[in-house]
């Protein structure tokens, strides 16, 4: 008998069966270690395909565009130095929708919301770019549209996944 | 109506994944397989619970899981076809002496498992003494010896005089 047949003493087998589940198991093992390389490469968020960078005159945006839902996440904004008293820098109201802001820095000399999003306004730094980084997590999952503004110039609209 | 949802797809999820670790796995449980499911149990119930530790959530948690524990067994119970899938099928590895080395090597074991196996159940020294050697749907290998081999067991009780 050969080793692919069932044999039916001492236990009835179904080799047909067996080998489909063999087969598929190693299918699962493929699977999760794609997942593994997937995770590397920054698809499911924190790694070199997540992080993007977009410019506007008189403003930069570092984010992450793939985020799971309550990991925090970094977004930073880098405004142009300007001779206005205050810069100012507005979230769309997607933004505080769908994220829970943990962390400012610097501090904002005043935040509000109202119906246009999040507004921040700053002290402009003594000297050079102001940087503002803005800690937050999703608060649920799925594709939002959102935009940065800042006062006086510069403006960037950006999507972001976040994974379940 | 999220965490019950969130329940069923972490059960389907640790189904296949320790389905596809294998038998191998659920039945020769050493340190570390037992370490990486105290890990795979933690990283699925920080999941599952999120932010909500309340009672109520904790009861909905684990009341899906015993429903769908439940439905599961029953499929089983009442469609064999479904149990053969769900629970696996015992595979012979040995055969009157012979090592079925191609369904050995899918089991992902070896002969040292089975010689080990062969020692600890019934004292047998060489793979010619084993007349069956069955890898369990539990996971677990399980011996016949041949006849002969039987008899000389101390531990099998001689036929009455």
């Amino acid at each position: 008998m050969r080793e692919e047949d069932s044999r039916t003493r001492p236990v009835r087998e179904n080799m047909r069966l067996q080998y489909a589940f063999w087969a598929w198991e190693r299918a699962v093992w493929a699977a999760m270690a794609a997942t593994v390389l997937i995770a590397l490469s920054g698809i499911l968020g924190h790694g070199p395909l997540s992080k993007v960078t977009i410019t506007d005159p008189g403003l930069t945006l570092s984010y992450e565009r793939f985020q799971r839902v309550t990991a925090m996440t970094r977004l930073t904004a880098t405004i142009s130095p300007s001779n206005a008293d205050e810069i100012r820098l507005t979230l769309s109201s997607s933004f505080s929708d769908n994220f829970q802001i943990a962390d400012i820095e610097p501090r904002p000399q005043l935040s509000s919301a109202g119906p246009t999003g999040l507004e921040l306004g700053f002290l402009p730094p003594e000297t050079g770019e102001l940087v503002v980084t803005i800690w937050a997590h999703p608060r649920s999952f799925g594709m939002f549209d959102l935009t940065a503004a800042a006062q006086p110039q510069g403006r960037a609209a950006f999507s972001v996944l976040v994974y379940p | 109506m999220e965490s019950v949802i969130k329940s069923a797809i972490v059960f389907l999820v640790l189904w296949l994944v320790i389905r596809a670790s294998g038998r191998r796995t659920l039945g020769q449980l050493t340190v570390f397989d037992f370490i990486l499911f105290l890990i795979i149990g933690g990283v699925a119930q920080r999941a599952l619970t999120a932010q909500d530790y309340s009672l109520t959530h904790a009861f909905l948690i684990i009341a899906t899981f015993v429903v769908i524990d439940v439905l599961v067994s029953l499929i089983e119970r009442d469609v064999p076809t479904v149990a053969s899938i769900l629970k696996g099928l015992p595979t012979i590895v040995v055969e009157n002496g012979r090592v079925l080395s191609g369904r050995l090597r899918r089991a992902r074991l070896t002969e040292d498992d089975v010689l080990q196996a062969a020692r600890r159940l019934h004292g047998l020294e060489t793979m010619n003494e084993i007349k069956f050697a069955i890898f369990e749907a539990s996971g677990e290998i399980s011996i016949i010896p041949r006849h002969n081999v039987a008899a000389r067991d101390p531990r099998v009780a001689a036929p009455a005089e």
